[in-house]
């Protein structure tokens, strides 16, 4: 349920506190006007996804190397489910091996983004990629553009 | 047939027999005919010898007869004339055993002109004895029949004579001839035995000296089978036969050697063999067998056996029919030891799966340099950031200073390890060729370091480049490296000017002493304008981890042209640098044109 259009609802799953840190710090440098959900693992996401009353993101950044349920899992059940047809995908990884681009622009990831290692780029590449058009981008469509470069 | 043809051995010794066999024969048939003569002669001179007895007896009977009426009429004593029939009988029976031994006409009719006289002398007898005793006596005539007589008498004797002198002629005659036959009937005989001797010898002789060849061949073939022999043994081979219809096996020697035995210490027999095959391949091994044997297919089999010390031995055999010199229908085969390159081939399977597991290994030891590894570093980085965005006025000069040092280790650090992860790329067996074009190529590489060139307000000049069978990734690695060598190396102060071009080969010239062929190999240059370096390097700075001296101002990892040089080998190309102080350096490739 969204109650402004101008607030964008964003969702991240990763296990690793500092990168749920650095990515908190980062959305709210931004300045813009957001919702951010921060889940500990895949498990903890799909469960929350499961419940019926909530809002749903427009954009979840998903982590790959998760315990107990990893982002690859999510993704397949999400795409699996027509409820979050609309949900656009961004995986947000440190690995950056040709296995897992493959594997995830296959299970329908929309973009795919390699954790920077500069505070400054990850505040670039955040605003970047939360201030596309989603429903008219591209970039999910083509391999080519699916690996996010700044 | 040729003369040559009769004279080998068999044949020779069969004429010789042949020959010999005739003349024996006729030796035999010689004798036997001159003994047959001998015996017609025996009986021709008995019976000539009768005749003349026979002829003598009768003139003496009518000269007794003669006498005796001689005597009468004297002395008119009856007493020497009584026996008148008798003495006629006496007479006619020599005659009547003449006729049956005279064959020829003119002796016959001697023979009945003998009759005739007789028969008239003894009408003579009596008609002189009736004159003589009639009263008176007629001497006058009784003297002219005694005279008559006498005539007779004479003429007879003359008539017998004369058959006697023919027969005694004939005889003599017939022995000259006799002889005669005799003679040359033993010359004969004697030169056709001594003919035969010759003969035999002469093949025995022959005979001998084709033994003697046969025992040379002999001798031969048993070196021949002995050098077989030793061969088997050396190359751990043996073979066998099977003859279809006798059903007889042979064994080779070394056939029991494999089975660890001595030559022939058992009858050759398949039952024999069955105790050494591994219990577990004698169900198979003797189904094979018999099939083989009862449609006359050929085999090819491994089995093992077990030697009575108990060690296992890989046997591979194979046999096929075909035909002896006796047309009859034989199995022969070959059964080799092959243990040793069956367990050289267990070892080898046993090395590829470590192999394997080995870039298992590689292959994880990349995700762990490339993850896991980086995932820390990364937040090293990540935190260096936030302490330089927003604790910066807080900390002192030297902690700045510090910092500064701690990010670049950070950043080496992630160079090194991303460039790890390149090099062990190259070393992977995923090696497809593909048809490049190399500008096409270029204009990613560029594209890939634009952000880079840019920085350094470098050129990079990209001349006609040929397309090439690569392996794409590899051959865009290796540009992206000299490219990034050349920027990185590049004078402060003078913005670098990067130049990439085809060259075509001179002829003589070499890499690591092998001559290069403009036919066979691209050969492209990258030329820039930076600090170069003294050429006495220019075969360590492709060496893994070795670095320059100059490299500590300028951040060099040791890999970049260490990965250059194992992506030419892996293209079966060269590469080589050629440099000079402050002027600059280049490197060149060769590529083979068809891969």
């Amino acid at each position: 349920m969204i109650k402004d259009q101008s607030t964008i609802n964003i969702m991240l799953a990763d296990d690793d506190e500092d990168d749920r840190n650095f990515f908190n710090d980062a959305i709210k440098e931004l300045k813009i006007n957001n919702n951010l959900t921060v889940f500990k693992n895949g498990r903890e996401l799909m469960d929350y996804l499961e419940r019926p009353d909530i809002v749903l993101p427009h954009i979840l950044f998903l982590d790959l190397n998760m315990p107990s349920k990893s982002g690859n899992e999510c993704l397949t059940e999400i795409r699996q489910n027509p409820k979050f047809k609309d949900m656009s995908i961004a995986i947000y990884s440190t690995s950056s091996s040709d296995k897992d681009i493959e594997e995830t622009f296959v299970g329908g990831a929309n973009i795919y983004i390699k954790k920077p290692n500069d505070f400054a780029n990850l505040k670039k590449v955040l605003r970047e990629v939360v201030n596309i058009n989603w429903q008219f981008h591209t970039s999910g469509l083509n391999k080519d553009t699916f690996f996010f470069s700044i | 047939m040729k003369l040559k043809e009769l004279l080998t051995p068999t044949l020779l010794y069969r004429t010789a027999q042949g020959v010999s066999f005739i003349l024996v024969i006729s030796v035999a048939i010689v004798f036997h005919v001159q003994m047959k003569s001998l015996n017609q002669s025996v009986s021709l001179i008995s019976t000539s010898n009768k005749k003349q007895f026979e002829l003598e007896k009768i003139i003496s009977e009518v000269i007794q007869r003669e006498n005796e009426m001689r005597s009468y009429i004297i002395t008119k004593d009856s007493a020497f004339y009584d026996n008148n029939l008798i003495t006629k009988r006496k007479i006619f029976k020599s005659l009547s055993l003449l006729k049956d031994n005279f064959s020829s006409k003119q002796d016959l009719k001697n023979i009945d002109y003998i009759d005739d006289i007789l028969q008239k002398r003894l009408a003579l007898f009596d008609e002189t004895l009736a004159i003589s005793n009639a009263q008176p006596v007629d001497t006058e005539l009784l003297n002219s029949k005694l005279s008559e007589g006498d005539k007779q008498t004479k003429e007879l004797q003359k008539k017998v004579y004369e058959l006697i002198e023919q027969e005694v002629t004939k005889l003599k005659i017939h022995n000259i001839n006799h002889r005669y036959d005799i003679e040359t009937s033993t010359i004969t005989a004697f030169s056709l035995t001594i003919l035969t001797l010759v003969i035999l010898l002469f093949s025995l002789n022959k005979i001998n000296i084709d033994f003697e060849k046969v025992r040379k061949l002999n001798e031969e073939l048993k070196f021949v089978n002995q050098i077989a022999d030793n061969a088997e043994k050396v190359a751990g081979i043996s073979h066998w036969k099977i003859n279809m219809r006798t059903g007889k096996f042979f064994y080779s020697d070394n056939f029991y050697r494999i089975l660890g035995l001595k030559p022939n210490a058992f009858d050759s027999k398949v039952e024999n063999v069955i105790p050494y095959i591994h219990p577990d391949d004698i169900e198979e091994t003797m189904k094979q067998h018999e099939e083989s044997i009862q449609n006359h297919t050929p085999t090819s089999m491994i089995y093992r056996i077990i030697r009575k010390d108990g060690e296992i031995r890989y046997i591979n055999s194979t046999g096929d029919f075909t035909y002896n010199s006796k047309g009859e229908l034989v199995k022969i085969g070959v059964s080799n030891d092959i243990t040793e390159e069956y367990n050289s081939k267990l070892a080898l399977e046993e090395k590829n799966k470590s192999l394997i597991a080995i870039n298992a290994e590689l292959e994880s030891f990349n995700q762990i340099v490339s993850h896991d590894l980086q995932e820390p570093l990364r937040k090293i980085q990540m935190f260096i950031s936030r302490i330089e965005e927003s604790e910066s006025e807080t900390i002192s000069e030297k902690g700045k200073d510090y910092f500064t040092k701690i990010k670049n280790s950070a950043n080496r650090m992630q160079n090194l390890m991303m460039d790890l992860v390149d090099y062990s790329k190259t070393i992977k067996n995923d090696k497809v060729f593909v048809k490049t074009s190399l500008n096409k190529l270029l204009q990613d590489v560029l594209l890939e370091l634009a952000v880079n060139i840019e920085e350094k307000n470098a050129t990079v000049e990209i001349g006609n480049l040929p397309r090439i069978n690569a392996i794409p990734f590899q051959i865009h690695q290796l540009f992206v490296n000299l490219i990034s060598n050349s920027l990185k190396y590049s004078k402060k102060d003078i913005p670098p000017v990067i130049k990439i071009k085809t060259e075509k080969i001179k002829t003589g010239e070499t890499i690591n002493d092998i001559e290069i062929i403009d036919k066979k190999y691209h050969k492209i240059t990258i030329t820039d304008n930076g600090i170069g370096f003294r050429q006495e390097f220019s075969e360590k700075i492709f060496m893994l981890f070795k670095r320059l001296e100059t490299d500590i101002d300028y951040n060099g990892t040791g890999i970049g042209l260490a990965i250059c040089k194992k992506i030419t080998e892996n293209h079966n190309g060269f590469i080589k640098a050629e440099g000079e102080p402050d002027t600059g350096a280049t490197f060149t490739i060769y590529l083979p044109k068809v891969t």
